[in-house]
């Protein structure tokens, strides 16, 4: 059928409906077809804004979804196994005959209070030397204690978030962190930093690239399951090493889930981490198997506190700045005070140290490379000069 | 019609060979001295030695007990065969080797200003100072120098 469009009120909507329905239409006057117009006009921001408003219904239900599965998941008590291992670079640490545990191994057990965002971990080492050590980040502070072997405490006092689980991802199966983002999913969506990829009745994708503090560009893609209350499946983060030396690459798989709240919660899990910036890019394994997760209405933050002994303590106060030791009684046998410009320094010491440390492995393979090289010349300007040696010689033989 | 040197020229001819001939005993006997004296301390304390190539960063651990055996080893064959005339040749190429070796290792170190006691002139005098490898890389120049010298103004007969 052909028909002619006319010109302005007429073209409507219902245009595009021969198009959508796969029916040829006829030419404007201009000379365009009917069907590009209205479909320029009409048919494409009309999608473009239902795609739009679906998507953006989507993200809000997801979003909503996983606010339920947080508030579902607080005032919570878990106790937990944390292995630790390695296996080699291309390995698959879903696959344990793959895991090497002759090296350095580790196996903490593991008691975590939450009440979202501030948590508290308290764990007692099972191999080697491992002190029991119990950290708590509440209202911005964080506060470790450990008994050590002259039954002295050693509190640490400070600021920095990541001092309580030190460098392992303990805070991501328990979903109160996304690895090296100190913050969970739902923070990271609702910050822009990730955002809805796809979803449909069995997974959800989300996933962004924007970076976490310090600004190394990093990517992340987490798999939920939406029948499981947004259960993350599987999580990937990658993060560029400054100046191209390679990219640390953190997964976490979940093998198992248990009821809590109304939602599912990971009962056990599978993390790895690879650094292709390290000499040993080896991949480490964690294994994490909650053998309790239950929800306690009593604890709140306060709760959460650990508190700072009063004798035979040895406290470093980043907050305060101050160094203090107290004997048995309590009286304080040593006192040392800083200025915040002096612990700035003293601390910007120890980091480059620590840098320099992380650097040595480089370092010393690039020296190892030296040497080879090194003895390789020598043995290339010896042969040269055997050569210019047996030139002469035969020349001299020849007069 | 053949006209004859002079008596006073062939005189001053055979006196610069006899010099040049004293000039190489005199340098061959250093190059024998400085290998002997460096391979001492090095054999007699393999440890102290082993250690010392640890603190240079250079070598990696699993080649340094080989190496620490390897050098002192080498410099002390390397004397002996300086002195047994049919030998010398193959030995003055060895201490090229080794003094070109001992070059870029020192250059490397002045060039990473890592100052460490190296062990290169004998336990006794290791600097671990810049300065140090200065004194020592101007040493293996110069018996690198030495060795080239001794192999291209070798005598006929020796040859």
């Amino acid at each position: 059928m052909r028909r002619k469009c006319a010109v302005g009120a007429t073209r409507g909507p219902w245009m595009a409906l021969p198009l959508i329905l796969g029916r040829r239409m006829g030419r404007s006057a201009r000379g365009k077809t009917v069907d590009r117009v209205c479909v320029r006009r009409w048919l494409v921001p009309a999608v473009t804004a239902a795609l739009v408003a679906s998507a953006h219904g989507q993200a809000g239900t997801v979003r909503e979804a996983m606010a339920q599965r947080m508030a579902a998941l607080d005032h919570l008590m878990v106790e937990f196994h944390w292995f630790e291992c390695g296996a080699a670079y291309g390995a698959d640490p879903l696959d344990r005959s793959k895991w090497r545990t002759d090296g350095l191994v580790q196996l903490r057990k593991y008691r975590a209070w939450i009440v979202r965002p501030w948590f508290r971990l308290r764990f007692s080492g099972q191999f080697g030397n491992e002190r029991d050590t119990d950290s708590a980040w509440v209202d911005g502070e964080h506060v470790t204690r450990q008994l050590d072997d002259d039954d002295t405490w050693s509190v640490v006092r400070d600021r920095m978030e990541r001092s309580v689980t030190g460098p392992l991802p303990v805070g991501t199966p328990l979903e109160l962190h996304v690895f090296d983002f100190r913050e969970p999913l739902l923070k990271l969506l609702d910050e822009g930093r990730i955002e809805l990829v796809s979803a449909d009745d069995t997974e959800v994708v989300l996933a962004g690239a924007r970076p976490p503090p310090p600004a190394y560009p990093a990517s992340v893609r987490a798999v939920l399951d939406p029948r499981r209350g947004m259960l993350p499946v599987e999580i990937r983060v990658e993060i560029e090493v400054p100046n191209g030396r390679g990219i640390i690459t953190y997964t976490l798989r979940t093998l198992a889930s248990t009821r809590v709240g109304g939602v599912h919660a990971i009962r056990e899990a599978i993390l790895s981490t690879t650094n292709t910036a390290v000499s040993r890019a080896d991949r480490i394994v964690y294994h994490f198997l909650a053998h309790s997760i239950r929800v306690d209405p009593n604890l709140d933050a306060d709760t959460l506190r650990v508190e700072i002994p009063a004798v035979n303590a040895k406290i470093i106060d980043e907050i305060d700045l101050f160094y203090r030791r107290l004997d048995a009684t309590g009286k304080v046998v040593a006192e040392e005070r800083w200025t915040a410009e002096e612990r700035q320094h003293q601390l910007a010491a120890l980091r480059e140290t620590f840098a320099r440390a992380q650097d040595a492995d480089r370092t010393l393979l690039r020296r190892y490379r030296s040497f080879f090289l090194i003895t390789g010349a020598s043995a290339a300007v010896v042969l040269a000069v055997v050569g210019v040696w047996g030139w002469r010689r035969l020349r001299l033989r020849a007069t | 019609m053949e006209t004859l040197a002079p008596a006073g020229d062939v005189r001053a001819a055979r006196r610069r060979l006899e010099i040049r001939r004293g000039l190489r005993g005199i340098a061959l006997a250093l190059l024998v001295g400085v290998l002997a004296w460096s391979a001492g301390g090095k054999l007699f304390w393999p440890g102290e030695f082993q250690r010392l190539m640890a603190t240079w960063g250079l070598i990696p651990p699993k080649l340094i007990p080989a190496v620490a055996y390897t050098v002192p080893a080498s410099e002390l064959v390397l004397a002996a065969a300086l002195v047994v005339r049919r030998l010398r040749v193959a030995a003055l190429f060895g201490v090229l080797y080794l003094a070109v070796c001992f070059s870029g290792i020192h250059a490397f170190l002045i060039w990473a200003g890592t100052a460490v006691p190296c062990g290169c002139a004998g336990l006794a005098l290791s600097f671990a100072s810049r300065p140090g490898h200065i004194v020592l890389l101007g040493l293996s120049l110069a018996l690198a120098l030495a060795a080239t010298l001794l192999l291209f103004t070798a005598p006929r007969c020796s040859r």
